[in-house]
């Protein structure tokens, strides 16, 4: 019993069978065909493929921002089709972090309040949200440009700041959707470093959407999707 | 999310592009500022009717008509019936009743007193030693509560007094203090058209209306005296009627059908006939609100387009934070209370200026047309009616906002995120 319950712990997205179905009749495209996918804690997950081969898919369902035509997804027992739509959404608030490849920064207001976002979703206290998106700043080292506008950052902090966003309400799993896609070599490497150092200091689970070879390299998994269908990947 | 912090979000979302806010703001303004001042007419006018009119303090007086059931219209010659007092035209609209009608409707239960209005043909009013001048309209008292500037109300069992309109001091060269008590002449023609005099005493000084213009009200015995001496003591056009034990919260219709159920008549409280007057003021500062309204409807327009651009421009932050995890009606707030925000920000400005305006308009007509009109506030902002606009306004922009804000709810957050 101990055994079964520890593995179940250890399991944190397990998706079963999963399939996606875009379009009706003869226009209908199937992005993913019966997927399955388990990740267990603290693993570092990259998904590659070739654009359209339904890797973006996979990661949005798998991230409950979409729902599955069939099959089944759970983050830790909890299975998204038996979860209402106010659920889903209180469960990516609190147990999901998100970064994009477009960073997604409001540039009018100030990278404190970016960072402070998903506190505010939530309804933490105004004066807790400070505090934590402080310290989530100081993770990736940009407590000096707290008060400037996100606007006027380069494109390397705007992708740091995304991830202190991800960061700050303690998240489980983070969802990166090809993170230094529009970084260069060296922003991206070190946004490379600073989200492995979350998964090892924190023990945040990554699941990653990615050309980018590098990025693909230092993760424990390379998954590779192709006409919908997932394979495990070799590492080199 | 919190409500402040949803409050303050939109609020501050209303900033971005502060033209476009602005602009809807004025649309709002304009219906805003329209319907605080129809209001506020409204509530002047209506102030200055209750001070006037005193509506509230004359329950249970009635005033009993004949019953018509003429029709000028009507072909064909009617038999006649003893019992139809207003059976001619002639008889309608002259003095039809007599001491039966009076007889009759003091054996009503609960009446105090019956007292004929009668009809009063006066020539003029003086002074001793001073010049003669018309009098417009010379009735008896039949318990009207009047605006006083100086004096008291006549009584029941007064005799020779008289209530002087205010537009008759300054030509009898008296003023408000020293009228009070002085003796006046009632000039009048007697059955044989001689003419002869009526010594009173003043009571009282009334303000001046708007509704009857240099009024001179007498007791009573004075009315009877003055009626008999020009032969129209005997019949009257309106008996005035008034219930014992009455009080604002009598119920005024069974009493009116005890009246009218006595004999031939139509009975109409002083209530009623007041009540009717407001109405009026009512109906008419009613229909320039609907103006008000309407341009509230064309602004409601307005609150739409801007905040379905809104939603437009902001597709990718309304996805961003759905993905966040804020619920669709979450998002839906952020939008309506926008909206309603416009429709604060746009009334509470409107209602400040109408107040403003309405101040130098008052200076204006109490220095010109309302000159005469002591104590008529032509505009007045009351606070509680105020606040039910911006309350009203505030609930129209947010019913135009929920469409836009319905849409803003349903966007689907990875159709915004890729949107580009």
């Amino acid at each position: 019993m101990r055994i079964r319950d520890n593995l179940i712990s250890a399991m944190v997205l397990n998706a079963e069978e999963i399939t996606k179905i875009y379009g009706k009749g003869q226009n209908a495209f199937v992005a993913l065909d019966r997927v399955s996918l388990k990740v267990k804690r603290g693993e570092s997950v990259a998904i590659t493929g070739k654009s359209g081969s339904g890797k973006s898919t996979l990661m949005h369902v798998l991230a409950a921002l979409d729902r599955t035509n069939s099959g089944s997804i759970s983050f830790a027992d909890e299975k998204y089709e038996n979860l209402s739509a106010g659920k889903l959404d209180r469960l990516r608030g609190q147990k999901f972090g998100f970064i994009f490849q477009q960073f997604f920064l409001n540039g009018r207001e100030t990278v404190l309040e970016n960072v402070m976002l998903p506190l505010k979703i939530a309804g933490v206290k105004a004066s807790v949200r400070k505090k934590r998106a402080l310290e989530a700043l100081a993770e990736v080292d940009l407590t000096d440009k707290a008060n400037n506008k996100a606007t006027d950052l380069s494109g390397g902090q705007k992708q740091r700041v995304a991830i202190a966003r991800a960061l700050v309400n303690d998240p489980e799993i983070i969802f990166a959707d090809e993170p230094t896609g529009n970084l260069d070599s060296e922003n991206g490497a070190r946004v490379i470093d600073l989200m492995f150092n979350l998964n090892k200091k924190h023990g945040i689970t990554l699941v990653i959407v990615t050309h980018d070879d590098d990025l693909a390299k230092r993760c424990k998994r390379l998954l590779f999707m192709k006409d919908g269908q997932l394979s495990e990947g070799k590492k080199s | 999310m919190r409500l402040w912090d949803l409050v303050v979000t939109a609020n501050r979302n209303l900033t971005r592009s502060k033209l476009r806010t602005l602009l809807t703001i004025l649309a709002i303004f304009v219906g805003g500022f329209t319907l605080t001042l129809t209001t506020a007419l409204n509530t002047g006018a209506s102030q200055y009717l209750q001070r006037q009119l005193g509506n509230a303090s004359v329950p249970g007086v009635f005033e009993v008509l004949p019953k018509t059931d003429l029709n000028p219209f009507a072909t064909g010659v009617q038999k006649y019936d003893p019992n139809k007092k207003a059976g001619s035209l002639q008889n309608a609209l002259t003095a039809s009743m007599d001491q039966s009608d009076v007889d009759k409707l003091s054996k009503v239960q609960g009446v105090d007193t019956v007292s004929p209005y009668y009809t009063l043909q006066p020539e003029y009013i003086s002074v001793d030693g001073g010049d003669k001048y018309q009098i417009t309209t010379l009735s008896q008292n039949y318990g009207l509560n009047l605006d006083l500037a100086s004096g008291r109300l006549l009584k029941d069992n007064d005799k020779d007094s008289a209530i002087l309109s205010e537009e008759y001091l300054q030509p009898l060269g008296l003023n408000a203090q020293n009228a009070v008590g002085r003796q006046i002449n009632i000039g009048y023609k007697n059955t044989h058209g001689k003419l002869a005099e009526k010594k009173i005493t003043v009571v009282g000084v009334m303000r001046k209306t708007f509704i009857v213009q240099n009024q001179v009200f007498v007791d009573v015995d004075t009315a009877k005296e003055l009626a008999d001496a020009q032969g129209q003591g005997s019949r009257y056009m309106v008996v005035f009627v008034k219930f014992a034990n009455v009080n604002d919260q009598t119920d005024e219709g069974a009493l009116k059908e005890r009246l009218q159920s006595a004999g031939n008549y139509t009975a109409v409280s002083i209530k009623e006939r007041i009540g009717t007057i407001v109405t009026i003021v009512g109906a008419v500062t009613a229909s320039l609100s609907v103006v008000g309204i309407i341009a509230l409807l064309a602004a409601s327009f307005g609150i739409i387009n801007t905040l379905l651009m809104s939603v437009y421009e902001r597709t990718k932050e309304v996805g961003l934070m759905k993905a966040l995890g804020m619920h669709r009606r979450t998002v839906f707030g952020v939008f309506a209370i926008e909206a309603a925000l416009v429709g604060f920000w746009g009334s509470v400005i409107a209602v400040l200026a109408a107040a403003g305006v309405s101040e130098l308009i008052n200076q204006y007509a109490t220095a010109n047309f309302l000159k005469d009109f002591e104590g008529f506030t032509l505009l007045v902002v009351d606070p509680a009616v105020a606040a039910f606009v911006i309350l009203l306004i505030m609930l129209i922009a947010f019913l135009a906002g929920t469409l836009p804000a319905i849409k803003a709810s349903r966007l689907d957050p990875i159709e915004a995120l890729r949107s580009e």
